[in-house]
């Protein structure tokens, strides 16, 4: 086939490149000896050296971990979509999750009195997780769950969820305004170890139940009824992808706020470099996800004059002219 | 007497108000090569999603080797029938090779990645539809009537005792046709799979099909050898078209022309 | 008289109904012993106490246009940063002279101030007024200015945005002989990190407390790199003292030279630093 055994190692370097290039850029300026020296658990010596240690160690190594979980998260997620919708063009913000998260997110920001962080993640969960399950059971009938209502659903709840944005940021104190913009564009700063530590479970959690339904996914792409005569359990499949997928992307969002386009084009970077089956795709997705995160987060936070970008601008302007060369490379079907 | 593989008691399906299926009874034996034949609208699609347990019937029985379809465990009973349908859909990119290999599913645990045997099945399926130089393109760039070899070969692959085919030969040119009806013989009579072909040709079904269902109305309206079925009164109740009927002088077989209107 | 947009406004006789579209102009009136002619405010003009009992006419970005119609207004006084351009025109346009204006520092201030008297029919009043916040404003400037504090003035802690180059905080800053610690990066509210905090490394922090959040999360502020924090030099200054170009702002400037001042006496002899101060 295309060098099957070269392309995980390979992948894998490219992530372990883009970890040590984030650890070793930001405003502090380190050497790489300090960088690796903190690493290590070795000091480079000296008041600094401690200072840089901490610096790579609880400012920038939380942002990799948490760019590594989110953007290898918001990419699973994707192919989940992609493969349960049969569209190349879904992502995991496109059932209600995005909307969802945010309502719940603006309501911790501009509502709730406010000086303790705690409530945010919590909020943004709880919504994105009662909008995908909205979404879900309007769309189900009697006889199963079919793509075209749940894309249905999904846009007349996730209107409606808009318009709830729109009127809480109307009805909010101008103060608070900027910090909840800030969150609605993504933001990976919000990392700590901790945090970090809470997430991962969910999300390796998330990411082995999708990996176990890879097989399912590569037959979903048959079509309903075909793939329900070749043996699958299609009812039961679709929804566990689905709140699998949602439950994920809702995580994540929690923590990090809405980063898009990650969930929409690392799947078709990953397709291109190893196929559309699942058993590779996913863990390909994953490890580019993280990779393109990380690498965006590096961008966001050295590019922009004015201090730090919000990393969902950089996946946006990155995203939108990778996603029109796939599609040229690609031919006539994407 | 043989075994009975698929069998239709009194089935009566309703859609909206209409009765697509109203009351059919039929016997579907193992190692024939059948034909539902009938004109669109007659109910032939419908039959065979309730065989396969897509949908339930409303009134009347059916099994599948003495059982009814919603009693099997979906990858027991993939096992024991496969569908071909249409073309598959063509989102995202796909090999022939990788296409044909989800015919494998219902044999494979979750961690099977495609054991020895499963390579071997799907090669011998590429090499019974003559899709084998072609296992590495992409299911996009070949042709309809290849794309349509290829859903067969997942069918094969997927190894059950009777492929259920609903209007297979639809969009295939007439080269086509021949070869695929070639390959469900040849099926038949190395791997002792029954075929159960829903269709409207009636010239090539006449010449494969060892027993003929002739649906009409929802009913099976004639049952039995192609020469007991086709029979001018037959075909012009049920397709509203005069036929004449006789023998193809080189095979033997039942020959059905169609007369034009005087 | 010409306002900030240029547009001439000529009335015929001293105004008797008047509108105020932002808080800061709100103060003003006040301050020129006008406020018997509001005949309405914005939801948000909470200065002086008694403006709060005044008729609203909806917010800033989104002021009322019945509302205002309804209130028979003979003036409409604007600001130009901020109230939507579009209403105003139709303000205007129903015959309402609206005067804009839109002060960038404290001259431009005490200016307003004296072009709103005159507007108001009281132009002796509006010169005193606008004479005695210069004074106060003056004697600040010519305090100590020695040791020169880096300051940063953020307007929210999470995330972390500073008044930049060109902001009223900034101009408050730098008249009280501090140093903007934010003005290293372009724009006028800079998102910094907490890394960029470590490289500028302020002194002082002042925050502006909005209705946000007013504390740093204690993983911000454990960072002991950082002498703001470690000296626990960081301050919360009331958000409207600070936001509105008004009167009040050089109670804001007083306020923020007693901040400097009380540093100034606890660190004597700081060297001015120059490394890192930009980026």
């Amino acid at each position: 086939m295309r060098g099957r055994t070269l392309v995980f190692p390979l992948l894998a370097a490219a992530f372990v490149g883009a970890a040590a290039l984030s650890l070793s850029v930001g405003p502090v300026q380190l050497s790489l000896g300090q960088v690796f020296s903190a690493i290590t658990g070795g000091s480079a010596g000296g008041v600094s050296g401690e200072t840089a240690a901490r610096v790579v160690l609880t400012l920038r190594l939380p942002r990799i971990l948490l760019g590594v979980l989110v953007g290898g998260a918001l990419s699973s997620s994707g192919v989940a979509f992609q493969a349960l919708l049969r569209n190349p063009l879904a992502d995991p913000y496109i059932l209600g999750v995005s909307g969802g998260a945010a309502v719940g997110a603006m309501t911790a920001k501009l509502l709730l009195p406010g000086d303790s962080f705690l409530p945010l993640p919590i909020c943004a969960f709880l919504g994105a997780a009662i909008a995908a399950s909205a979404v879900f059971l309007l769309a189900r009938r009697r006889s199963g769950i079919s793509r075209e209502r749940l894309i249905l659903m999904g846009v007349i709840i996730g209107a409606f969820l808009n318009a709830l944005i729109m009127m809480m940021v109307a009805l909010a104190p101008p103060g608070r305004i900027p910090g909840a913009v800030y969150w609605l564009m993504g933001d990976l700063s919000l990392g700590t170890l901790g945090r970090v530590g809470m997430l991962a479970p969910y999300v390796a959690a998330g990411v082995v139940l999708l990996f176990l339904l890879s097989r399912g996914m590569d037959l979903l792409l048959l079509g309903d009824e075909a793939a329900f005569q070749s043996g699958l359990s299609v009812e039961r499949v679709k929804t566990a992808v689905y709140l699998t997928a949602s439950l994920l992307a809702g995580t994540v969002v929690a923590v990090s706020g809405l980063i898009g386009f990650v969930g929409l084009i690392v799947p078709h970077g990953a397709r291109s470099i190893v196929g559309s089956g699942h058993r590779r795709l996913l863990p390909a997705a994953f490890l580019l996800g993280g990779t393109f995160l990380i690498v965006a987060d590096v961008l966001a936070r050295t590019v922009g004059p004015s201090g730090e970008l919000p990393v969902g601008a950089v996946t946006a302007l990155a995203g939108a002219p990778f996603f029109l060369y796939l599609l040229r490379r690609n031919g006539r079907k994407p | 007497m043989r075994g009975d593989l698929l069998t239709a008691k009194a089935l009566t399906f309703r859609y909206g108000d209409r009765d697509v299926l109203a009351g059919v009874d039929l016997r579907v034996g193992e190692g024939e090569v059948s034909v539902l034949l009938g004109p669109n609208g007659a109910g032939k699609s419908t039959l065979l999603k309730i065989f396969s347990g897509l949908l339930r019937p409303h009134v009347g029985e059916v099994t599948v080797l003495g059982r009814s379809p919603s009693s099997y465990g979906r990858r027991e009973m993939a096992k024991i029938l496969s569908v071909v349908g249409q073309d598959p859909p063509l989102d995202f990119p796909m090999s022939v090779e990788e296409y044909v290999m989800l015919g494998r599913f219902p044999h494979q645990g979750f961690f099977d990645a495609g054991t020895a045997e499963d390579l071997r099945e799907v090669e011998r399926a590429l090499a019974m539809t003559e899709l084998a130089d072609l296992g590495a393109r992409g299911l996009h760039e070949i042709s309809a009537g290849e794309r349509q070899r290829a859903t067969v070969a997942r069918a094969i692959a997927q190894g059950a005792r009777v492929m259920l085919l609903d209007e297979p030969t639809a969009y295939l040119d007439i080269y086509h046709r021949v070869a695929f009806y070639e390959i469900i013989t040849r099926l038949k009579e190395t791997c002792g799979v029954s075929a159960l072909i829903a269709s409207h040709d009636l010239s090539l079904c006449a010449e494969y099909g060892e027993r003929i269902f002739l649906m009409s109305g929802g009913k099976v309206k004639a049952s039995g050898t192609p020469e007991e079925v086709l029979t001018p009164g037959n075909v012009l109740a049920a397709f509203g078209v005069a036929v004449l009927c006789d023998r193809n002088p080189a095979t033997g077989a039942v020959r059905v022309t169609p007369q034009r209107k005087a | 008289m010409k306002d900030d947009r240029g547009v001439s406004v000529r009335l015929a006789a001293a105004p008797r109904r008047v509108v105020s579209l932002a808080p800061n102009l709100t103060e003003i009136v006040f301050l020129l012993g006008q406020e018997e002619k509001l005949v309405g405010v914005t939801r948000y003009c909470n200065y002086p106490p008694r403006a709060a009992a005044l008729p609203r006419i909806g917010g800033i970005v989104d002021p009322d246009v019945e509302r205002i119609v309804a209130a028979d207004p003979d003036l409409l006084l604007c600001t130009t940063d901020g109230n939507p351009k579009e209403r105003v025109k139709i303000l205007e346009e129903m015959g309402i002279p609206c005067f804009a204006v839109g002060p960038q520092n404290l001259d431009a201030i005490f200016e307003t101030i004296e072009r709103v008297g005159a507007l108001l029919g009281v132009p002796e009043k509006g010169r005193k007024e606008a004479g005695a916040l210069r004074v106060r404003a003056d004697r600040v400037s010519r305090v100590q200015r020695a040791p020169s504090p880096r300051v940063l003035f953020v307007v929210s802690t999470s995330p972390i945005i500073a008044a930049g180059n060109g902001t009223f905080l900034d101009e408050l800053v730098r008249t009280t002989g501090g140093r903007n610690a934010a003005g290293g990066f372009a724009g006028r509210y800079p998102r910094l990190s907490v890394e960029d905090l470590l490289v500028v490394g302020p002194d002082i922090i002042l925050v502006a407390a909005m209705a946000g959040v007013e504390e740093f999360s204690p993983s911000v502020s454990r960072w002991s790199e950082i002498p703001a924090f470690r000296n626990g030099d960081v301050v919360t200054l009331d958000g409207d003292l600070v936001t509105r170009p008004g009167p009040r702002m050089v109670t804001a400037l007083e306020k923020v030279a007693e901040v400097l001042s009380a540093w100034r006496t606890r660190h004597p002899d700081v060297p001015a630093r120059t490394k890192g101060e930009t980026r």
